[in-house]
């Protein structure tokens, strides 16, 4: 029996951002800087088209993302496409829109499980970091997640400003029913880059966070399961991201441009092309911005010789960009990395023990009001 | 927890069990997650319907591998499963 070669591997989960509006002002919001550009949203058609390739290409897990996807009219029709193709579909929603009409329509076309964002587990510091009055009606739609029977994921980004409230918030998940927490600490990527100085927690503040966790997994063992993510900035190795670039993952913007990582529309070095003009089948395997950075010959020193190479894949090529200008540079949170010092740079000052607290914030919003800081910029405070 | 001959398992809610055809193989969906499944994973899935207990899927294994007990292994399988949440009984 001749046995098949695959020449790509096969893709594992699509991120669909449906759009990138949304009525919460998080300052680590993971979308681009530049939300104005992307109002030219794909229309249903697109995505009906989309799904059905994704599933002749192996991918298996849809998410439905944003900005809010729930804001969204057709999307009941596009998870309906999704279980049709037979993919495993779950929401990741802010909930403030998310009410019993809509809930029902989801239910209906088959979504498989809902993932809520919370920013704390108390209204005030909640709504405070969310820019809005967002967190009662979140109470509403967690209840809601659970008597439709769906499996429900509690999200909490953490930061400086949440980070003190572990015990709290795990209490908090647990009492809303969810079968998984993600303590997923902000990675410092557009909005979250630019309120950095703000968002980085100290040393200390992760050490209790890890206690806190490790005590709750000891007490409630299997009930909640709970994913913490450090930052990376506190790693000595990078993080392998995406588990290798056009590797597992796609993500798909409101607009219709195909990127392997949801932030990788900040490297403005390469071109990524778009669901209008390709199939998903040939941005995935023969688009240049998909192969930029597969295997290792694009590697530089330290990663090319580097024994860890095949393990962290050089990290992340949006930081590495991000940070020292060239998206094939080492990811600078490595310890090897020659710009390794500006990571240290800025972890110096979360830890400054002279540090005036609190740092402000600055809301996402869909005008930007100034340039973000320039490259290598430390932030002026 | 373990096994025994007449406990009945089934699959968690929130999972779902399917062929895939890009992959040639069986895959366990379930939230943020996937397991790919060997030819005979997929086969003993398949058989916990929540109405066969334990010694029925293995009988039925059995006819499928030439008539060699596979208890051990369904049990193996389904204790593994069981601790990740995705096997109830």
């Amino acid at each position: 029996m001749q046995r098949k070669e695959a020449s790509h591997p096969i893709p594992v989960a699509l991120l669909a951002e449906l759009t990138y509006r949304c009525p919460l002002q998080c300052p680590y919001c993971s979308n681009p800087l530049e939300l104005a550009a992307y109002r030219q949203e794909l229309e249903t058609e697109h995505w009906l088209r989309v799904i059905d390739e994704a599933a002749a290409l192996g991918i298996l897990h849809i998410h439905f993302s944003g900005g809010e996807p729930t804001l969204r009219a057709d999307l009941p029709v596009l998870v309906d496409a999704a279980r049709k193709a037979g993919l495993y579909s779950n929401l990741i929603t802010s909930a403030t829109l998310f009410n019993r009409k809509k809930a029902l329509a989801l239910r209906e076309a088959g979504l498989d499980s809902v993932q809520i964002s919370f920013q704390a587990d108390e209204p005030v510091l909640a709504n405070h970091i969310a820019g809005t009055q967002a967190h009662a009606k979140k109470l509403e739609a967690a209840a809601l997640t659970k008597e439709l029977g769906w499996p429900l994921t509690v999200n909490v980004v953490v930061h400086r400003l949440n980070i003190d409230r572990f015990p709290e918030i795990i209490e908090f998940a647990h009492s809303l029913g969810a079968e998984r927490l993600e303590l997923a600490h902000t990675q410092y990527y557009g909005w979250a880059l630019r309120n950095r100085a703000a968002l980085l927690p100290s040393e200390e503040q992760l050490r209790r966070a890890d206690a806190a966790v490790e005590d709750a997994r000891a007490r409630l063992g299997n009930t909640l399961q709970i994913l913490h993510v450090i930052p990376d900035y506190y790693e000595k190795y990078p993080k392998p991201c995406m588990n290798g670039w056009g590797s597992t993952h796609l993500t798909v913007a409101p607009t219709g441009v195909v990127l392997p990582c949801p932030a990788a529309a900040a490297i403005k070095t390469l071109k990524f092309d778009n669901v209008r003009d390709h199939s998903l089948g040939w941005i995935w395997r023969d688009s240049p911005g998909f192969n930029a950075y597969r295997g290792e010959s694009w590697m530089q020193s330290p990663c090319a010789t580097c024994p860890r190479r095949t393990i962290d894949f050089g990290g992340c090529r949006c930081q590495a960009f991000l940070v020292t200008g060239d998206a094939a540079a080492t990811d600078p949170v490595c310890h090897l990395s020659p710009q390794h010092n500006l990571i240290e740079t800025w972890r110096g000052q979360a830890n400054a023990p002279a540090r005036v607290e609190p740092d402000p914030f600055e809301p996402r919003v869909a005008t930007v009001r100034r340039q973000p800081a320039p490259v290598g910029d430390s932030g002026s405070r | 927890m373990s096994f025994g001959p007449e406990d009945v398992p089934s699959l968690a809610a929130r999972t779902r069990l399917r062929h895939d055809a890009a992959r040639d193989t069986d895959v366990l969906l379930y939230p943020e997650g996937v397991l790919v499944l060997n030819g005979s994973a997929g086969a003993i899935l398949a058989e916990c319907d929540g109405k066969r207990n334990v010694a029925e899927i293995s009988a039925i294994l059995s006819q499928h591998f030439g008539g060699i007990d596979v208890m051990a292994d369904v049990i193996i399988l389904l204790e593994r499963l069981e601790t990740k949440g995705l096997v109830v009984k």
